[in-house]
């Protein structure tokens, strides 16, 4: 078979988008204190990016992807997250 | 005026100095730089003229005919799908003589979709009886459009006018412009007073009735088809004129450049006409004897032109972005045509949508001079391999190579990948990752334009790991239904979800939306409201609230906001509610239902946008639990004609505090600010009334999400 774009650019590689890591956007990171985490879980459910991974009532952030919106930070209800600046 | 303009402002300024008095536009990039510089001179007043935001381009076109039919000039502008959107409208307004001129900022027509501009848009319209002008620059912009007035207003003429800029070539590049006084123009071009087409109860006349019997059709399409072969002589006059009074001369239809002793001519429009001039001085200095001819008007046809100027050339080489698939470039089959008689070598040379550098019109014109046969040749349509990897080939192969393929997602798997190109704190994309939470590996997602609209697939990637559309614009509802009925008949099971923003579902897309949930397919639709076109850069939305500043709205909305609620609520059968992402739980326990509903399933999600709104990224939820907290927003459902109302706030905050928290209002006064808090009363005490059940928030301290 000739080697061409698949007609009607159509992707027949479902999920592929996971080759683009946004953590390069970031100008501030979060950093969570696993110590004062109540385990409430809104970072979870408020981050835009699905980068709050939760496993054993354990909070970490997936850096490759974390654009730094700070939502997480903002939003935690015993300040367990703070945005540290990233060093250039 | 010398003025420092991008091609959009300085056709903006054409606008402005030939004093239209109805603009109507509809957002779509990169025509938007156009209305929002008009938006902005209405709303300073430097043009004193209405500028009616529409709901579609198909409104927007029929609101200037209207306007035009009325006897008032008229201008829209758009592109692309959206000329696309528009065509039953134009070949209308040109059948009904009325001279509307329609700015282009020229972009290519998907699908695929892309934003650089391959003039399918216009070219596909040639038979539309538009007269067609093409831009070399920002200034010419400005001049055509004047000009267009004055010779689609011609009562010779009487026909619309298309004036095209290349999108982002041109449309976006800032260059110097000679902006003539108001005085001069007004010499130039008089106020539009019609004797064939206006409204006035003192001598009623009819418009636009059908012409049934078919000799009567038929001579009422012969004149037009005469008035644009008369258009030419007028448009030749029109250019002298223009050249007397503002020392540009444009040459009528076509622009010759050193064609007299040409061997080799080559024919081009838009933007790659401006590098081609510099290049051919380079190459006749070195002995070459070559020219150019600059096709200005591709309506009416300048064949008179392209006859006496290429009769005695060797050879001609057509550069043509866009063909007519399933025959040739658009541009050399007419060239082609009008020099049946002429001995010259006519080849084609198909650009596409590309920016064209210096080297590589040196290498066309080295073709062009080398070759002495005929030939058709196109620029760079070599793939990349790494392209076609990455969009799964190699699992195409195998399909196609019956290999039993297996790429379904595990159970309890995200239907949604890592990875996407969103804004930081995008507060639509967390209420669509907490839907998709909900669903499972049988989903089917489809979206359409909007920020959002590029989760199921922009070529080559896809955030999404279940089977995803991108349709149409105007009709996702419909594109939907589509599919619904099809997988019922192939007995596949599987959730039907449609994500769309407040443009593609209460706009431009309101008429499939009522059309789906009226037919009663089992979809699910998300609509994430983030109040205005945040795509296009910030447009007013019919879902934008009032006073709320967006680039077409520079002093505040002037109007209420769209209750989408209410029209959805009067469908039959359908579940609907409203959401917002700080209460998850709340949305997900909706989404749920939602899902579960046999039949259509509608939830309105509140959906704050950092970029749009003007606030700071973090603040996304905070803004978005404030809108329920003030009253902004109420949290309920509708299903079987009762409403409840779910998280009530005990005591509601002032609504300074939603609004102070976001630049769009930054403008308001306190007096504004105290007649929203009115409203948003008015509006929860309405609410409340028409409710059958009411549940209260979470006492304080209680976390209630």
């Amino acid at each position: 078979m000739e080697r061409e774009y698949i007609r009607g650019g159509v992707i027949h590689n479902s999920g592929n988008s996971v080759v683009y890591k946004t953590g390069g956007w970031r100008v501030f990171r979060p950093i969570v204190d696993q110590s004062k985490c109540n385990s409430c879980k809104l970072c979870y459910w408020y981050c835009p990016d699905n980068t709050i991974i939760w496993e054993k009532d354990n909070v970490t952030v997936n850096y490759e992807y974390c654009k730094g919106c700070g939502i997480c930070a903002h939003e935690c209800p015993s300040n367990a997250i703070q945005m540290e600046r990233e060093a250039l | 005026m010398r003025m420092y303009l991008s091609g959009s402002e300085s056709l903006a300024h054409g606008v402005r100095l030939s004093r239209v008095e109805v603009v109507s536009a509809y957002p779509i990039t990169p025509n938007s730089l156009v209305l929002e510089a008009l938006a902005n001179m209405v709303d300073k007043g430097e043009l004193d003229a209405d500028f009616v935001n529409a709901e579609s381009e198909i409104g927007s076109m029929n609101i200037c005919a209207g306007a035009t039919s009325a006897g008032v000039r008229s201008f829209t502008c758009t592109c692309a799908q959206g000329l696309a959107y528009m065509k039953e409208v134009l070949w209308m307004a040109s059948g009904m003589a009325l001279p509307v001129v329609v700015g282009d900022t020229s972009r290519a027509i998907g699908s695929p979709q892309t934003f650089s501009s391959d003039f399918s848009d216009t070219l596909s319209e040639r038979d539309s009886s538009f007269l067609q002008f093409y831009c070399e620059n920002a200034q010419e912009a400005l001049d055509s459009t004047i000009m267009a007035y004055k010779i689609g207003e011609d009562n010779r003429v009487l026909l619309p006018s298309i004036v095209v800029i290349e999108g982002f070539r041109i449309s976006h590049t800032y260059e110097q412009v000679e902006v003539p006084d108001q005085e001069a123009v007004d010499r130039f071009l008089p106020g539009y007073n019609p004797k064939h087409a206006f409204i006035d109860p003192k001598y009623p006349i009819m418009q636009g009735g059908p012409a049934l019997s078919t000799s009567t059709f038929d001579s009422l399409k012969y004149q037009q088809f005469c008035a644009l072969q008369k258009a030419k002589g007028i448009i030749r006059d029109t250019c002298k004129e223009f050249a007397d009074l503002f020392g540009r001369d444009y040459h009528g239809l076509v622009e010759p450049y050193k064609i007299e002793d040409a061997e080799v001519v080559v024919v081009g429009m838009g933007s790659v006409v401006g590098i081609m001039r510099d290049i051919i001085d380079d190459y006749r200095e070195k002995g070459h004897r070559i020219g150019m001819l600059k096709l200005r008007c591709f309506r009416p046809f300048p064949k008179e032109e392209i006859i006496d100027g290429l009769k005695d050339v060797k050879k001609v080489l057509v550069l043509d972005r866009c063909t007519s698939p399933g025959s040739d470039g658009i541009t050399y089959l007419e060239i082609k045509a009008a020099l049946q008689r002429s001995s010259a070598i006519v080849s084609n040379y198909i650009i596409g949508s590309q920016d064209i550098l210096q080297r590589d019109i040196e290498a066309i014109f080295d073709t062009a001079m080398e070759r002495d046969v005929e030939f058709v040749e196109w620029y760079n349509q070599k793939f990349q391999e790494e392209v076609l990897q990455f969009s799964g080939y190699d699992n195409y192969e195998k399909l196609m190579r019956s290999e039993d393929v297996d790429r379904q997602i595990g159970e309890g798997e995200s239907i949604q990948a890592l990875g996407n190109p969103f804004c930081p704190g995008c507060g639509g994309l967390i209420c669509a990752k907490l839907a998709f939470s909900v669903f499972d590996k049988n989903t089917f997602v489809t979206a359409n334009c909007g920020c959002l609209g590029v989760i199921p697939a922009a070529f080559p990637q896809t955030c999404l790991k279940v089977p995803g559309g991108f349709f149409s614009f105007s009709s996702a509802g419909a594109a939907a239904s589509g599919v619904a009925v099809a997988l019922k008949r192939k007995k596949i099971d599987i959730d039907i979800f449609l994500l769309g923003g407040d443009g593609g579902i209460l706009d431009i897309g309101l008429q499939t939306l009522s059309g789906a949930l009226e037919r009663g397919h089992d979809i699910t639709y998300l609509l994430y409201d983030n109040e205005a076109y945040m795509n296009t850069g910030v447009q007013r939305s019919g879902s934008t609230p009032y006073l709320a500043r967006t680039k077409t709205t520079p002093s505040g909305k002037k109007v209420r906001k769209k209750d989408i609620m209410k029209i959805v609520e009067a469908h039959e059968n359908v579940y609907s509610a409203t959401a917002s992402p700080a209460y998850p739980q709340d949305f997900l326990r909706k989404v749920k239902k939602a899902r579960a509903h046999k039949g259509p399933s509608f939830i309105r999600i509140i959906a704050p946008c950092p970029t749009g709104w003007e606030y700071d990224a973090s603040l996304t939820i905070e803004i978005a639990r404030l809108a329920v907290q003030t009253g902004f927003i109420v949290l309920y459902e509708y299903e079987d004609g009762k409403r409840t109302v779910n998280r009530i706030p005990k005591k509601r905050k002032p609504i300074e505090e939603y609004l102070s928290k976001q630049r769009r209002f930054s403008h308001l006064t306190r007096e504004q600010v105290e007649e929203i808090q009115r409203d948003v009363d008015k509006r929860f005490h309405e609410l409340i009334g028409q409710s059958d059940a009411i549940v209260p928030m979470a006492d304080k301290g209680q976390t209630d999400v």
